[in-house]
């Protein structure tokens, strides 16, 4: 979409007894000669 | 005094030490990744967190659900329009985050005003809008602390690989996700 792609994927908790993190890795590879940035 | 002074050095030290600490790192070669995919030297992970808080009182649900509200939210639409109403096509260009994080610590206030509505309730109040004495599970709504949208975003012209979902837990540390299960099961 608009030259970025989403991932979402939804982390369901079944307690609240203590924090929970959920986490999505996605590898991918980039076009030859262009990095990855995080910043927008 | 010139004790003293050392000291007030020394914890100011420690403080900017610990304010300065780098960001929790959301992209990282994907050899870095523990049990790395094979032929990953030319590839990256972008690592995206969300995170539920600990409620005010334990509870259980057998078969959790994420409530009506919740469940009509169209994350992956809702968050990539208030992108694409900030960032322009170059800034997108080479763009790979951990949305989620970034909206849930606040990070990218630029993005998170495009965000209305539901939506935006749930991120402004962190997944967890209930107090203490409303909070049990026959409340109705108690299911808005059980869920909460991960997501990941890459360049559109990346050539993705592959993915992984993991679970950490503030008591157990991270938890035991078997390759291709969408269940992660409590830790030892």
């Amino acid at each position: 979409m608009g030259g970025i792609t989403l991932y979402t994927a939804i982390f369901v908790n079944w307690s609240t007894d203590w924090a929970r993190e959920g986490r999505l890795i996605i590898f991918f590879e980039m076009p030859a000669g262009r990095v990855p940035m995080s910043q927008i | 005094m010139k004790k003293f002074v050392l000291v007030l050095l020394g914890l100011m030290t420690l403080g900017l030490c610990a304010s300065g600490s780098p960001r929790q790192v959301t992209i990282i070669r994907a050899c870095l990744v523990r049990d790395a995919p094979t032929n990953c030297e030319n590839m990256w992970a972008v690592i995206a967190r969300v995170r539920l808080p600990k409620q005010p009182v334990a509870t259980f649900a057998a078969r959790p659900w994420c409530g009506s509200k919740f469940g009509g939210i169209d994350w992956g639409r809702t968050v990539a329009d208030a992108i694409l109403a900030e960032a322009d096509r170059d800034t997108l260009e080479n763009l790979a985050m951990d949305v989620s994080g970034a909206l849930q610590k606040r990070l990218v206030p630029q993005i998170a005003r495009h965000i209305r509505g539901d939506a935006a309730s749930f991120i402004e109040n962190n997944f967890s809008k209930l107090t203490p004495k409303a909070w049990s599970l026959s409340s109705p709504g108690y299911d808005l602390a059980l869920c909460a949208p991960v997501i990941a975003a890459v360049p559109a012209d990346a050539t993705v690989t592959g993915y992984r979902l993991r679970a950490w837990d503030e008591n157990r540390g991270e938890m035991d996700c078997t390759a291709g299960s969408i269940e992660c099961a409590p830790g030892p």
